[in-house]
């Protein structure tokens, strides 16, 4: 072990799933006491790569030197003991364990646990103590929220004696001000000598935080900059490969008549907790109205609401006039034939069957509508052609409306879920996470389309939990915090910080009154 | 005096129908604590009920019985977990084909070896496990109330109930204060989370597996050669099933899990003890 060599270097590392070359010939060097981002579009190997360096997948060929040193890393326990630690994007916890037993799942000290805890309790007092990371160890980890539950994660790898840190998305999650908090925490690791990799798709945090910055694009590393040299336009650039705009570009929205108007909505789940608390919201004609909230605080029960999947416990949602609760229509079905498109949150479970064909799916909730029918029965060639004509009008890559849906990337699938909602020419249409897990290139393809449709004069529902998305998109802005609508406001007033406390729950009035001094905000 | 006596008498037989069910339902415990859905338990009682009894009856030792119901048991279990785990088959197809397996091959075999239309011969001292009585039980025995509850109740049971009433504190144990019991809590939980902390997913729920058969193989011996003597076709009667339904219904702390495992042999009971049948329709 020298010590100027880098934390961690990968030489040609290659990985092939199939005939796909997941990673070609990759190389990278990062250096000790850095924080290193790995940027690249979603597909672009990130995550593959990673998992080879924490030991999931082996590389077909390739070395990995930890320190220096070659290690052979072929599963997580090589792994650990070479020093690296991995925050998984979707947490790898036990929810019904307590922090402490998270912690030392796989390190217990013994065969008896009593030991092993107390000792954990006062080097994880330590840990917390040094690096600022506050958690109580006693709590069930599925009581704590997002932002902690990623704490603990941290923990446990510093826990596991982890000299370079690795952490894939780790901001999905989290409100604006969690993610301020957890660069905080990535500066002090920093300042305390160790390494940190982040990966992301998120060219802010890129630029807010990194020294150095390695661009991925379908498997390879197409550049090393440090970040200081470059912005985040060009690496947007090197990301897809050819210039794309990060900012979408529209005119001022021209509101029309009110399409759609929610009042007094409450929805009780099944458990009995109330899900949506009062909700009143308005859709006009040619608005896009954006619902922005960390997931998990009713926007997909609004969605499901008003999507006619399930019944809300009382309230009334008024379409063109005309009353839709405790109406025959009030189902997912009828809802689309009086014009109320919805494309889902998630398209794999509620927006595509991934084991029908394209062209099945871009017929599925019309099919049974004349366009796809001859007689009683499906007309085949009428659903592929149709599918065909969306295809080409999104377009959808591979340009195959027999592929299984399965067998297209997740942009592509959205385009076919927004292509089969889009083209039915709704009054309404509510989208629910647009771009979750979709490439740039894809996504400003979406918000243009988008964007047209409210042009067109349509009233458009954009629930995101992307913060971004919403302030581009949107022209007016709900922020809905634990089932209730926090407070609304023109995309033009709404800023990060402002939209960021909102969705943290503290509405702008409890702002003024409680803070008089604005002090929250600063 | 007569309901202390019926009672007494209810909760005597209740041990006895209950020892199989409770180590059957900490069998299966162990397998949906790891995440392996095992509805194959009523199959590996069985074929340790058959093996056991196969076992005595050849060698004449109950207790050379009990191992070799134990390692059919572990043997149908390893199969268990090599479709499941190994190899990522469809565990509730996997364990309907063990069940189907026993109970069509237990009689097909014993009807070669003994030819007594798929039974074993019946079996008799030491191939049976008989009752034991514990110091004191006659000296104190007519002490009223403690005495006879001492001597009725809990002594005269053979080892195997013992060793069941001995199995929950231990499985508690082992399950709540151990590594290899917060292991097993967490891969049922949440396996890439044991995955991601370097621990072998697979190996872990062998290991549980591994205790599932054991102790299925030590209710499937019950069975055969301590509650009755000598195999019979489709002698567990769904037992594995009741214990399954039990170790299901548990969700959490140690306490919860007690309740279901109590109270499932009662039905059996009232459904069998005549006497006590006959007493309740005479109130």
């Amino acid at each position: 072990m020298t010590t100027n060599a880098p934390a961690l270097e990968l030489r040609r590392v290659n990985k092939w799933f199939g005939a796909v070359h997941a990673n070609r010939d990759i190389s990278l060097s990062v250096g000790r006491g850095t924080i290193h981002g790995i940027i690249g579009e979603n597909g672009a190997g990130k995550s593959t790569l990673m998992s080879i360096v924490y030991g999931f997948y082996e590389a077909d060929e390739g070395e990995i030197y930890v320190n220096g040193a070659l290690c052979d890393i072929d599963n997580p326990q090589a792994s650990i003991e070479a020093g690296i630690g991995m925050v998984h994007q979707h947490f790898m916890l036990v929810d019904t364990f307590t922090v402490l037993e998270n912690i030392i799942l796989g390190v217990e000290g013994g065969n008896r646990l009593a030991g092993g805890i107390e000792k954990a309790r006062i080097e994880l007092e330590r840990l917390e103590r040094e690096y600022t990371l506050e958690v109580d160890v006693d709590a069930l980890v599925g009581d704590l929220p997002v932002g902690l539950r990623q704490r603990v994660e941290i923990l446990k790898a510093l826990y596991r004696g982890a000299e370079i840190l690795i952490l894939d998305e780790p901001t999905g999650v989290l409100t604006p001000q969690e993610a301020d908090h957890l660069f905080r925490i990535l500066n002090t690791l920093r300042e305390q000598g160790k390494t940190v990799i982040l990966i992301t798709h998120k060219l802010r945090e890129i630029m807010a935080i990194t020294d150095h910055v390695s661009v991925m694009r379908r498997g390879e590393m197409v550049a090393h900059v440090a970040t200081k040299d470059t912005d985040r336009e060009k690496l947007a650039e090197l990301m897809v490969g050819r210039s794309v705009l990060l900012r979408v570009e529209k005119e001022k929205a021209t509101p029309g008549a009110d399409l759609m108007t929610i009042e007094g909505l409450n929805y009780i789940d099944e458990d009995g907790v109330a899900r949506l608390k009062n909700i009143g919201l308005t859709l006009r004609a040619g608005e896009i109205l954006g619902i922005a909230g960390v997931s998990g605080n009713g926007q997909s029960e609004l969605l499901e609401v008003l999507g006619g999947i399930i019944s809300p416990t009382s309230g009334s949602i008024r379409y063109k006039g005309e009353e839709l609760v405790k109406n025959p229509k009030f189902n997912a079905r009828d809802l689309r034939k009086i014009g109320l498109g919805h494309v889902p949150e998630d398209r794999h479970k509620a927006g595509l069957v991934l084991s029908f064909s394209a062209n099945e799916n871009t017929a599925l909730g019309y099919h049974d509508l004349p366009m796809f029918n001859k007689g009683a029965t499906l007309d085949r060639t009428k659903m592929v052609s149709a599918c065909e004509t969306y295809i080409e009008k999104f377009d959808v890559r591979p340009p195959d409306a027999t592929l299984k849906a399965s067998g297209f990337s997740g942009g592509n699938q959205q385009k076919l879920v927004l292509a089969r909602e889009m083209e039915q020419d709704p009054d309404v249409l509510l989208v629910g996470q647009p771009t979750r897990g979709v490439d740039i290139g894809a996504i400003e393809f979406i918000h243009k389309q988008l964007i047209h449709m409210r042009d067109q004069g349509k009233a458009i529902l954009v629930v995101s939990v992307e913060i971004d998305e919403v302030m581009s998109l949107a022209d007016r802005i709900a922020v809905m915090f634990d089932g209730a609508i926090v407070g609304e406001l023109d995309a033009s007033e709404a800023t990060e910080q402002r939209l960021g406390l909102m969705m943290a729950g503290i509405s702008d009035q409890e702002l003024h009154v409680s803070d008089p001094e604005g002090e929250a905000v600063s | 005096m007569e309901i202390f006596e019926v009672t007494i008498l209810l909760l005597d037989a209740t041990f006895r129908v209950a020892t199989p069910l409770v180590l059957a339902a900490l069998a299966g415990m162990f397998s949906e604590r790891a995440g392996v859905v095992d509805i194959g338990l009523e199959g590996k009682m069985l074929g340790a009920a058959f093996a056991a009894a196969a076992v005595a009856t050849t060698t004449g030792s109950a207790w050379l019985g009990l191992m070799a119901g134990i390692a059919a048991s572990l043997a149908l279990s390893s199969l268990h977990a090599y479709a499941c785990v190994t190899h990522n088959g469809n565990q509730v197809v996997s364990g309907m084909a063990i069940n189907i397996v026993v109970a069509g091959l237990t009689p097909t075999l014993g009807f070669a070896w003994f030819k007594l239309g798929g039974r074993t011969p019946a079996l008799n001292g030491d191939e049976r496990f008989s009752s034991i009585t514990l110091p004191f039980a006659d000296a104190i025995g007519n002490i009223p109330v403690i005495g006879y509850i001492y001597a009725e109740l809990i002594s005269g049971h053979n080892i195997i109930v013992y060793m069941a009433a001995a199995a929950v504190p231990i499985v508690a144990y082992v399950l709540f204060r151990t590594r290899f019991g917060l292991r097993v809590r967490a891969v049922g939980e949440n396996p890439h989370a044991v995955d991601t902390a370097g621990i072998s997913v697979e190996i872990l729920r062998y290991k549980a597996l591994a205790v599932t058969g054991f102790l299925c193989g030590i209710a499937g011996t019950y069975l055969s050669t301590a509650h009755g003597a000598g195999f019979i076709r489709d002698m567990t009667a769904g037992k594995g099933y009741l214990a399954l339904a039990a170790s299901y219904s548990e969700n959490g702390s140690q306490s919860q899990l007690c309740w279901p495992v109590c109270s499932l042999p009662l039905p059996t009971r009232y459904r069998r003890d005549f006497r006590v049948l006959n007493y309740l329709s005479s109130v």
